[in-house]
């Protein structure tokens, strides 16, 4: 099986060092990228960046600070894959799936 | 029921945590030219390279996995933070979308930037002068 990653040198070690806030604003920048690349009708990127933001989802999942309480990790991820592979269930939106990131990017970033 | 299929990875197959201990490739400053072959060397899962350009030194850091990366590599060496703006490069794009604005580093309500995107048309145009001479 020819798995791959789609951070060349991501550690674990570096990714759970940063808080909730920080992984998700970051998972967000990429689901963004995905939204403005299925815009503009562009399917490489729209494919790379998802490809980027579920390997980001996948590490944040398997953080043990959010072991018992990641529900909502697992939940926001199933919502980012229906809305982009699935049927769209969730009835999701670019806006309300950017802004739900956006949230935590804005916390993260609150101080800068 | 065959399972939709996400670039080479089926969604939802557990990812192989060790392959997440490998060290991180060295952030590049950038202070002259480069050609997009050489900016290719820092692609990111073949598509873009995430890049930091300091708008008042006039150079850009790539090569990091995320922004905040290349952002603290600039800050270590100088650089101050509200000179520092998140980009994407994507080389086989040679019309504007060669740029893209789109960082979580950008991010900064002390200086009214509350997107991910550079809100101030200013600012892109020397982001754009100075990606233009440091990648031709």
């Amino acid at each position: 099986m020819n798995l791959q990653t789609f951070h060349p040198g991501l550690t674990l070690e570096h990714w759970h060092a940063l808080t909730l806030c920080e992984q998700l604003g970051n998972i967000g920048s990429e689901v963004g990228r995905a939204l403005t690349a299925k815009k503009q009708h562009n399917h490489k990127r729209e494919l790379a960046a998802l490809d980027r933001a579920l390997e980001l989802f996948d590490l944040t999942i398997a953080d043990p600070k959010h072991h018992g309480h990641c529900r909502e990790l697992c939940r926001a991820r199933e919502v980012v894959c229906d809305y982009f592979f699935g049927d769209n269930e969730y009835g999701s939106t670019p806006e309300n799936l950017d802004r739900y990131f956006m949230v935590y990017a804005i916390a993260a970033r609150r101080d800068r | 029921m065959a399972q939709k299929v996400m670039g080479s990875r089926p969604i939802g197959r557990p990812i192989r945590l060790s392959f997440y201990h490998l060290p991180m490739p060295p952030v590049v400053i950038i202070t002259g030219p480069i050609s997009r072959e050489e900016l290719k060397k820092h692609l990111l899962n073949d598509v873009l390279v995430k890049a930091v350009v300091d708008i008042e030194e006039r150079m850009m850091a790539i090569g990091g996995t995320m922004h905040a990366d290349e952002e603290q590599e600039l800050l270590n060496k100088g650089s101050e933070q509200e000179h520092l703006w998140g980009i994407n490069l994507y080389p086989d794009d040679f019309s504007e979308g060669f740029i893209e604005f789109d960082s979580m580093i950008n991010i900064r309500p002390r200086q009214n930037n509350r997107s991910r995107g550079v809100e101030d048309p200013f600012i892109q145009k020397e982001i754009r002068a100075i990606v233009s001479f440091l990648v031709p």
